[in-house]
């Protein structure tokens, strides 16, 4: 009889209180490699968020989780590991991080009607959609245009360009852009040499070339490792020829690798590092807490992403798939500026001008 | 009583066996489990502990190989002092060597950029690229120049290998060495632990960031673990041994930290490991002492099964002692604790035999006790259900009155029909709930029928041995018939106390023992004046003491008396009293009480004297009775009979006495009775007897009085009548009419003759009053056709046999009908058409007159209305009532009713009155005919002329016609006297506003004189005789009309 109250008592210890299943969101992007900071930092943000609802009660009393994945910056892998979320019933995929695999899973998950809500991918190739890929931020075309019309007030026309071979759904997706409102105003690239993005590739010939023509500006459409390393080759050569990042490079990692390299360095951004908005500053003082980094527009960008798949489930009626509830939803509150999704699932966000200054991005209007 | 689960010893033994083996294994089982599991909880805390001291070690030594290296450089940096970049290629490209360890070896100048390089072989090709490259922006440099001395870098990816590294930065002057080290060799050192293959062990920066991981490549993905309380504890510097959650499964896991680069090793177990072995070794106890228990039953059972086999005949013996079988040897053996049993059961066999013995004996008295009492004994569970009843004599008797104990078994005395108020039965049960004795509690049990049955219950707890309340025993008889003898003796005592009669109780002396208030209350005398004290003084004077000498000699004789007497009060008013006296006594019978009850019969015995005068005397004169009258009448008549002598009986009845009363009224009626009757007596002999019949009628019986002595008495009362009475103040001259029959002549009982007497004196009344006449046998003939008559008369109206007929009523002046006369006509079934000369005098003496009345006026109404009804012109139609009939009260409301329910206007009624009516009336008369005026009916003087008329009458009262007699008509023509008669009546009616009618007018002569005269209408044959209503609407039909 003791002997049985003892296995009893065991039995409950060793079996514990069973909870409702989490809720399981995926996550897609590169976070690891060379280049893995933005992955990193994005899938530190949607973590960030989920860590935080939780500790709010979750979504609707459930938990939730989310299972991130690392794409390697590779589409075969990415479109596998979609498919692998897929099967395992995750709500909705926060992700990707970069144009070139959102091109790939886009297919696959408008297929599955699985919702994609990526933080960065910008390619102008998914806008005006009626697909499952939905984005917290503007597209190429609002970044590329901006920078463009601004380098056209300073009168700067002839420009060449650096770009990542491989992410061209993005990069040549941004140059055209630029290039197009360039010409408006008689501006043209000259010179466009893309590259493949390793440790082993050699930026002091790239930096050659993209000078040897006498440009007015250079262009570089690249991660920020890539930017950086760039930056730093034109510098030696060329100490103040104009140089433009695209957004894609502009995270903490460009300034920490190219030093003064990068400084005067200008690009577009739809996030003020500097923003004194309270919910920011929360965000930002919860993000360094917990990560001891700078969350960037990257981590922002993620939290915001995870926040959108999460505040639609909470507000999802019976019989509306996540898509309709966003699409119903419309407006969602980022941490920055509120985020307003238009039928196609883009999102038109204010965009504006960085420079770097002192070590430091600054906006410049 | 509880129910013991029966079980064999051997089953017994083994169980138990194994419970005692069982116990301590479990205890030591518990107090394994309680020390082990912290044990086994340690174990892993120190495995790991040891775990990550060995990785520590390792990093550590790791890091000071490397640091050992730049701390060469810099120091050949210093002793070397400034050099082109490419010097440094080959002594940095040796420290590199193959490029595990360093990625790179920096030489950082002042400005911050890359002075030279070092590199592995592999990489040499990016010297260029690296040569100049700014690290401004590296904290790492920063922090070695401020500080001076050197410093370990955060882990971050390399941009060239993509891998986690790490940088040491060594100050050389102004220049510093900067190492980039590759961390993926110390996964190595995780992987190369020892132990379980789930183990788990991480190397984590100072931010919490995963830099390697034992499981999986994922030290580049820069995974952060901070907000898992171990490591967020542990980056505080606090290391300690916690669960955790990481990729989704529980971990016990373990922290070092590694000072020199501020990073932590974790070492950690999943929860479920620990737990398995946990449960193992329980697992392993668990079946030990399954075992064991299993081992210890067994060996019980073998050892109780050889242990009951031995005991089992002394099992065997204690059955047969049970059994009675005290005889039965016993069984012997060489175990001392068995041998001792059997004689210590020896003993106690022979112990019980003894007491068996003392107890049936004891039981045998107790039995014939209970057998023989009167009382019953019972018993009672805790429930107070009857369990037990005695049986003897009392039961018994229980049984014959319809109580048997054996149905009561199982019942409680709360559910026998007992009568007793639920307050109660509350007290007695409140008692005992509380187990309390209780005496003489009585109660009545109502048994089949209208019996009942009293019982006194004497009963107390009983407790078991432990105390323990086991229910009540006790005691009970049937007392029905002490309770039946008490309420006799209370009946008594109230009927006694209550009773209206007195009761006097006496000694065998005669002397007052006990008496009643209602004694007390007749006579006067308290109870204690009168103990000791013989009834003697209660005998009044009044009658003599020999008949209270003869009341004391009837009872001694027979034991009973019962008369009245006259008693004396205390206050001295003499009461008459009726009582009975009888003897008590005892069953030997000798006299032990006299009682006597008595009754004050004073006032029945004076109403029985009033009620004797009532009997035979009138109240109002005095004078004897019908009742005396007959009595004397017998008897007179007895010794007239036996003397052969005659009697005359003289009927009496004063003449229109009516008048007297209605006019003066009904006191000074009776005061003149009065007077008549003092007049009478004054006539009489003292044998002659005056007798008030009733009303104004009396009777003289005179004895021995022959014709001429009973007209010689009549003569007397006639001429004392002469005079007048005075009554109230008035001088009344009454007259008085009388009849006489004599014996034997006229009749030889008094009844015949009584009768006889009044039909004379309804002869006397017919010839005119105030005077006497003597019975013939033609009056009798005569009364007795009225009667038949008058019988006849009252069934035709029921019969349908009288009609009404109509007389026209024409005037005079144009021979146009007015009106009628309705006249009243027999047919009897048998004598054919009865005259109403013949019928209405008859109907006249009784009410009768008033019923005819009546049906004529409802008759004529109602033809009245039909003839309105047919269109027929408004007619008069007279009907005759009689006086009686005006002096009923209410005859003008019936009659205009009567019009009224035949929607008649009152003028078409006329209703004939005689000239005596008028003369007979009284106030009630005048009121009628007043009434009868204010309504509008015709009031018409019938046959005019032929009796007294006063003219004051015809003038005062609301007269609307005259009607001359037929007699003055007939003979009219012929004499002269009539016609001047006839004239002078019909001037005197104009003169008083009157229609003149004349009656039985049958000439035309007739006619013509009337006419002439003036009179207003006429009736009679010459115009139409009467006829039924349908005849006369015939001839109404051919009449000429108003």
């Amino acid at each position: 009889m003791g002997l049985g109250a003892i296995l009893f008592g065991l039995t409950i210890m060793l079996g514990g209180c069973s909870k409702p299943e989490p809720i399981q969101i995926g996550f897609v992007g590169g976070i690891s490699g060379r280049v893995a900071d933005l992955g990193i930092a994005g899938r530190n943000g949607a973590l960030l968020a989920v860590e935080l609802r939780n500790q709010a009660g979750g979504v609707m009393g459930r938990e939730v989780e989310l299972i991130a994945m690392d794409d390697e910056q590779n589409p075969e892998v990415a479109e596998r590991l979609t498919r692998e979320l897929i099967d395992r019933g995750v709500a909705a995929i926060v992700g990707p991080m970069t144009s070139v695999i959102a091109m790939r899973m886009a297919p696959i998950a408008n297929e599955a009607r699985m919702l994609l809500v990526s933080p960065t991918v910008a390619t102008d190739d998914l806008s005006h959609q009626d697909d499952y890929f939905f984005r917290v931020g503007s597209s190429t075309r609002a970044y590329a245009a901006k920078l463009a019309l601004y380098q056209n007030q300073r009168r700067l026309r002839r420009a060449v360009a650096a770009y990542d071979l491989g992410n061209q759904a993005y990069t040549v997706s941004w140059l055209r852009e630029f290039r197009d409102t360039l010409a408006q105003n008689g501006g043209e690239i000259v010179q466009a040499i893309g590259f493949k993005s390793a440790g082993d590739t050699l930026f002091v010939p790239i930096a050659r070339d993209l000078l040897a023509t006498q440009p007015d500006q250079v262009l570089i459409v690249a991660n920020s490792v890539d930017a950086a390393l760039l930056c730093q080759q034109i510098r030696k050569l060329n100490a103040h020829v104009p140089i433009v990042i695209a957004e894609w490079g502009a995270t903490e990692q460009l300034i920490e690798l190219g030093g003064k390299a990068v400084e005067g360095a200008i690009m577009t951004q739809f996030f003020d590092r500097n923003s004194t908005v309270p919910r920011y500053r929360a965000f930002h003082q919860r993000y360094r807490d917990r990560f001891n980094q700078e969350p960037g527009f990257a981590g922002t960008a993620g939290f915001d992403a995870a926040n959108v798949v999460m505040d639609a489930l909470a507000q999802r009626r019976s019989g509306q798939s996540l898509k309709e509830a966003v699409l119903a939803a419309h407006r969602f509150e980022g941490v920055q500026q509120p985020l307003y999704f238009d039928e196609y699932g883009d999102t038109k966000r204010e965009t504006f001008l960085s420079v770097v200054r002192d070590g430091r991005f600054v906006r410049v209007e | 009583m509880k129910l013991v689960r029966r079980q064999s010893l051997r089953r017994w033994l083994a169980l138990r066996f194994a419970w005692v083996a069982a116990l301590p294994v479990l205890v030591v089982a518990v107090l394994a489990w309680l020390w082990l599991a912290p044990l086994i909880r340690t174990d892993f805390n120190i495995r790991h502990q040891a775990l990550a001291r060995a990785v520590t070690g390792q990093i550590e030594t790791y890091l000071f190989g490397v640091q050992r290296q730049l701390d060469a450089v810099a120091k050949l940096r210093l002793s070397l002092g400034y050099r082109p970049s490419s010097y440094w290629f080959t002594p940095l490209d040796a420290h590199v060597g193959t490029g595990e360890v360093f990625e790179a070896i920096y030489m950082v100048n002042a400005a911050d950029l890359v002075h030279s390089v070092g590199l592995p072989e592999a990489q040499r090709g990016r010297r260029e690229e690296l040569i100049g490259l700014d690290l401004s922006k590296r904290d790492f440099l920063h922090q070695a120049r401020v500080r001076g001395e050197r410093v370990w870098s955060e882990v971050f990816l390399s941009a060239v290998t993509g891998r986690l590294a790490v940088v040491l930065a060594v100050p050389a002057v102004a220049q510093v060495i900067v190492g980039e080290i590759a961390i993926e060799p110390l996964t190595a050192f995780l992987n190369d632990l020892p132990g379980e293959s789930d183990l788990l062990a991480l190397i984590l920066d100072h931010r919490g960031q995963i830099i390697a991981h034992s499981r999986h490549i994922r030290g580049g993905q820069q995974l952060n673990l901070s907000n898992l309380p171990i490591v967020h504890d542990a980056l505080r510097g606090q290391f300690a041994t916690q669960g955790f959650k990481f990729d989704g499964e529980a971990f016990v896991g373990t922290v070092i930290g590694v000072p020199q680069v501020d990073w932590t090793v974790l070492i950690a177990q999943p929860q479920r490991q620990v737990f398995q072995l946990i449960s193992t070794v329980l697992w392993v106890m668990v079946a030990g002492m399954g075992l064991a228990l299993l081992l210890a039953t067994l060996a019980g059972w073998i050892l109780a099964r050889d242990f009951s086999k031995r005991f089992a005949r002394y099992v065997e013996q204690a059955t047969a002692i049970a059994g009675g079988d005290y005889d039965r040897p016993w069984p012997t053996s060489s175990i001392v604790e068995l041998a001792d049993l059997a004689n210590d059961l020896q003993r106690m066999s022979l112990a019980i035999r003894q007491r068996e013995q003392a107890i049936l004996a004891s039981e045998a008295r107790f039995r014939d006790l209970s057998a023989m009492a009167s009382d019953w004994f019972w018993e009672q569970d805790d429930q107070f259900r009857f369990t037990f009843f005695s049986s003897g004599i009392a039961t018994l008797d229980l049984e014959r009155i319809g109580v048997v104990p054996a149905e009561l078994l199982g019942k409680t005395r709360w559910e026998m029909p007992i009568d007793m108020t639920a307050e109660q039965w509350a007290a007695h049960r409140s008692m005992l709930e509380a187990h309390q004795p209780f005496r003489d509690f009585e109660y009545r049990v109502c048994l089949s029928g209208d019996a009942e049955c009293w019982f006194s219950v004497s009963g107390q707890a009983r407790f078991d041995a432990a105390g323990q309340f086991i229910g009540y025993h006790g005691t009970a008889r049937n007392i029905t018939e002490r309770k039946q003898a008490e309420a006799r003796q209370r009946l008594a005592s109230a009927v006694f106390e209550a009773a209206r009669d007195a009761i006097l109780v006496l000694d065998p002396a005669g002397r007052i023992v006990a008496v009643n208030p209602a004694f007390t209350a007749m006579t006067g005398h308290a109870e204690a004046e009168m103990r000791g004290r013989t009834p003697r003084r209660l005998w009044a004077e009044r009658q003599p003491v020999a008949y209270f000498t003869t009341l004391w000699q009837a009872v001694s004789r027979e034991g009973m008396w019962q008369g009245e007497f006259w008693s004396r009060r205390k206050d001295g008013e003499c009461r008459a009293i009726q009582a009975s006296l009888g003897a008590v006594r005892d069953a030997a019978n000798r006299v032990t009480h006299y009682v006597s009850i008595a009754t004050d019969i004073t006032v029945s015995k004076m109403a029985e004297q009033r009620i004797e005068r009532l009997a035979f005397f009138d109240t109002l004169t005095d004078l004897p009775n019908r009742l005396l009258l007959a009595q004397r009448a017998e008897l007179a008549l007895a010794l007239a009979e036996r003397r052969h002598g005659a009697l005359a009986v003289l009927f009496l009845d004063l003449d229109r006495f009516k008048e007297v009363n209605d006019s003066l009224g009904h006191a000074e009626g009776d005061a003149l009775l009065l007077q008549v009757a003092t007049r009478l007596k004054t006539l009489t002999r003292t044998e002659d007897t005056v007798c008030r019949l009733g009303g104004d009628e009396f009777v003289l019986l005179l004895p021995e009085a022959d014709q001429k002595g009973a007209l010689r008495v009549a003569d007397k009362v006639l001429a004392v009548f002469r005079q007048p009475f005075v009554v109230a103040g008035h001088s009344l001259q009454v007259t008085v009419s009388i009849g006489i029959a004599l014996y034997p002549h006229d009749g030889a009982g008094f009844t015949d003759l009584l009768k006889n007497a009044d039909t004379a004196l309804y002869r006397a009344k017919q010839d005119g009053r105030n005077t006497c006449v003597l019975y013939d046998q033609a009056m009798n003939a005569a009364l007795v056709e009225r009667l038949v008559l008058e019988a006849e008369l009252r069934g035709a109206i029921a019969a349908g046999h009288l009609r009404v007929y109509f007389q026209p009523k024409i005037r005079l002046v144009d021979q146009a009908l007015v009106g009628a006369e309705a006249l009243m006509r027999w047919f009897h079934p048998e004598r054919g058409l009865i005259p109403p000369g013949r019928f209405i005098p008859v109907a006249e003496v009784s009410d009768l007159i008033v019923t005819l009345g009546d049906w004529m006026v409802a008759e004529v109404c109602r033809q009245l209305a039909a003839w309105r009804r047919q269109g027929w012109p408004p007619l008069v139609v007279a009907v005759n009532l009689a006086a009686r009939h005006f002096r009923q009260p209410g005859l003008a409301d019936r009659i205009s009713g009567l019009l009224e329910a035949y929607g008649l206007p009152p003028h078409t009624l006329e209703l004939e009155l005689t000239e005596s009516t008028l003369l007979e009336h009284g106030a009630q008369t005048e009121d009628t005919l007043r009434a009868l005026e204010q309504l509008g009916v015709g009031l018409a003087i019938d046959d005019f002329g032929t009796g007294y008329s006063s003219l004051s009458y015809l003038k005062r009262l609301p007269l609307t016609a005259l009607k001359i007699d037929r007699s003055f008509v007939r003979d009219l023509v012929t004499d002269p006297d009539d016609r001047i008669l006839a004239a002078t009546i019909i001037a005197l009616g104009h003169q008083m506003n009157l229609e003149v009618v004349a009656e039985g007018v049958e000439t035309e002569d007739q006619r013509h004189v009337l006419l002439e005269q003036g009179c207003d209408l006429a009736q009679g044959y010459l115009f139409g005789r009467p006829m039924p209503a349908e005849e006369f609407a015939d001839w109404l039909a051919n009449a000429p009309r108003a």
